[in-house]
């Protein structure tokens, strides 16, 4: 079933990439890590024959965009790849006239750690995804798992699956799209209403765990400065010392960076060597973000950005 | 980054950052001076050109450096002398205060004020004020750390 799929899709974007006249193609292309799918910039429209789609594609691919600025480009895009794109086209980063967009309707993305925590040692073979479930092949004979538990937590809590404004919209994969039935603030809202000690202890646990390995700001589509602020030495704003000081400078202002810009794709807590819950640090600010200003990033490429303009009446219950 | 050591609850004193902006609240600080009005020698003003110059890495290093409170003040809206960076800086501060007061930090460490510089009085106010609420959630240990958890109030 989703070789069919795959197989159609292949040739959909073949099609569209020879008349179209594109240099390249930005999509997946199967991985040697098992559970994961390598993002590839395909070149020629023969490559394409290795592209694959599957409930593994987390990763944004908007952030392959920053790296190959010129020719006429072409981007299988999800969901949550559309808005980045948005955002980087308001930061004038990408033009618009230059991508060729391939919309999937996106069915949400499957968590590789709750696999591998069930299924140790599990190969990228063994998982075929149909319908609402997910079989994978063990041993002891197949295993069928409902796909809505094994997604991750950033997709089951996405409104925007269908990718809007594109040249093309594909068909919907042939593994079902759950209903969101949550959001960030349902997340968010309980942690901001405990007590103070009790959050503290909270972030101190999660965020104490972190190696400052930097990979959530590298995999980040919207991390694009040539000189980051943790890499600056005049001033040394951080080191990368493992001292809690750093942890917290490095997150709070990645956090403020991000602000009116976060299109929770989920690809920073994602790619956590740390599983450290990113989305309720960034999940904080996109409400905060929707709460006072009224805006979600990346659905309008011609609004200005939050923090980049204001209002003669924005709140002002924090002035003492 | 170095700390000074855990001196008896007594003796301590409140230690704030207080980024001022150059056309409004460093003028006001500067009239309680000359009014020879009192206030608590708990901040340690940094002059700054504006209110909006001010970004979250500045509060964030006063805090990770030692500061137990930072204060940031400008214009009142509609004065500024670049006309709206109080107001760009005024949404930036919101996010930052409501994320901050998310992650545990005391809402009374980040502090944030329009002040004249016909507010002399005010400004004295403004810093007995402070003080009050810094003292009242006490000395600053650092982020993420056990003691955080439970500071003394």
């Amino acid at each position: 079933m989703s070789e069919d799929y795959t197989r159609a899709l292949v040739e959909t974007l073949r099609e569209a990439f020879e008349r179209e006249g594109l240099d390249r193609w930005i999509a997946y292309a199967p991985s040697r890590v098992p559970l994961r799918v390598r993002p590839t910039v395909f070149t020629s429209p023969d490559e394409l024959d290795n592209l694959i789609f599957n409930g593994f594609c987390v990763q944004n691919l908007a952030g392959y965009l920053k790296h190959h600025p010129e020719g006429r480009v072409g981007v299988l895009v999800k969901g949550c790849d559309r808005r980045a794109i948005n955002v980087l086209i308001q930061e004038k980063q990408v033009s618009r006239e230059n991508l060729f967009l391939a919309g999937i309707p996106c069915p949400g993305m499957l968590s590789r750690t709750r696999l591998l925590e069930e299924f140790p040692g599990l190969q990228s073979d063994q998982v075929e995804e149909s319908g609402e479930t997910v079989t994978v092949r063990t041993p002891d004979g197949p295993r069928t798992l409902s796909r809505d538990d094994m997604l991750l937590p950033t997709c089951r809590s996405c409104h925007h699956r269908i990718p809007e404004d594109v040249e093309l919209l594909l068909g919907p994969p042939p593994f079902a799209a759950p209903e969101a039935e949550m959001d960030f603030s349902a997340e968010v809202g309980p942690i901001g209403e405990m007590p103070r000690n009790q959050r503290a202890a909270l972030f101190a646990d999660e965020l104490s765990r972190c190696i400052l390995c930097y990979a959530c700001r590298n995999i980040c589509p919207l991390c694009y400065c040539d000189t980051c602020f943790t890499d600056v030495n005049q001033p040394a704003w951080m080191t990368p010392a493992l001292e809690p000081g750093n942890i917290f400078f490095y997150h709070v202002n990645r956090m403020m960076h991000m602000a009116g810009r976060c299109v929770a794709c989920g690809s920073c807590e994602w790619v956590c060597p740390e599983h450290i819950p990113l989305r309720l640090l960034y999940g904080k600010i996109t409400a905060d973000v929707a709460e006072l200003f009224s805006y979600e990033a990346g659905l309008d490429a011609t609004l200005p950005q939050p923090l980049s303009h204001f209002s003669e009446d924005d709140p002002d219950e924090h002035i003492g | 980054m170095e700390r000074t050591p855990q001196v008896a609850k007594e003796a301590w004193e409140p230690r704030i950052v207080a980024f001022l902006c150059r056309w409004c609240s460093y003028a006001g600080a500067d009239l309680a001076g000359v009014s020879r009005l009192s206030y608590p020698p708990t901040t340690r003003v940094i002059l700054v050109p504006c209110s909006s110059r001010i970004s979250p890495y500045h509060i964030t290093k006063a805090l990770m450096a030692g500061a137990d409170g930072v204060l940031v003040s400008g214009c009142h809206p509609g004065d500024c002398h670049y006309l709206t960076g109080n107001l760009v800086a005024r949404r930036k501060f919101i996010v930052l205060k409501r994320l901050l007061a998310y992650l545990g930090i005391e809402e009374a460490r980040v502090l944030f004020s329009w002040i004249s510089a016909s507010e002399g009085e005010e400004f004295a106010e403004l810093i007995r004020e402070i003080t009050e609420k810094v003292r009242a959630v006490g000395p600053f240990r650092g982020f993420l750390r056990e003691e955080t958890r439970d500071t003394h109030v």
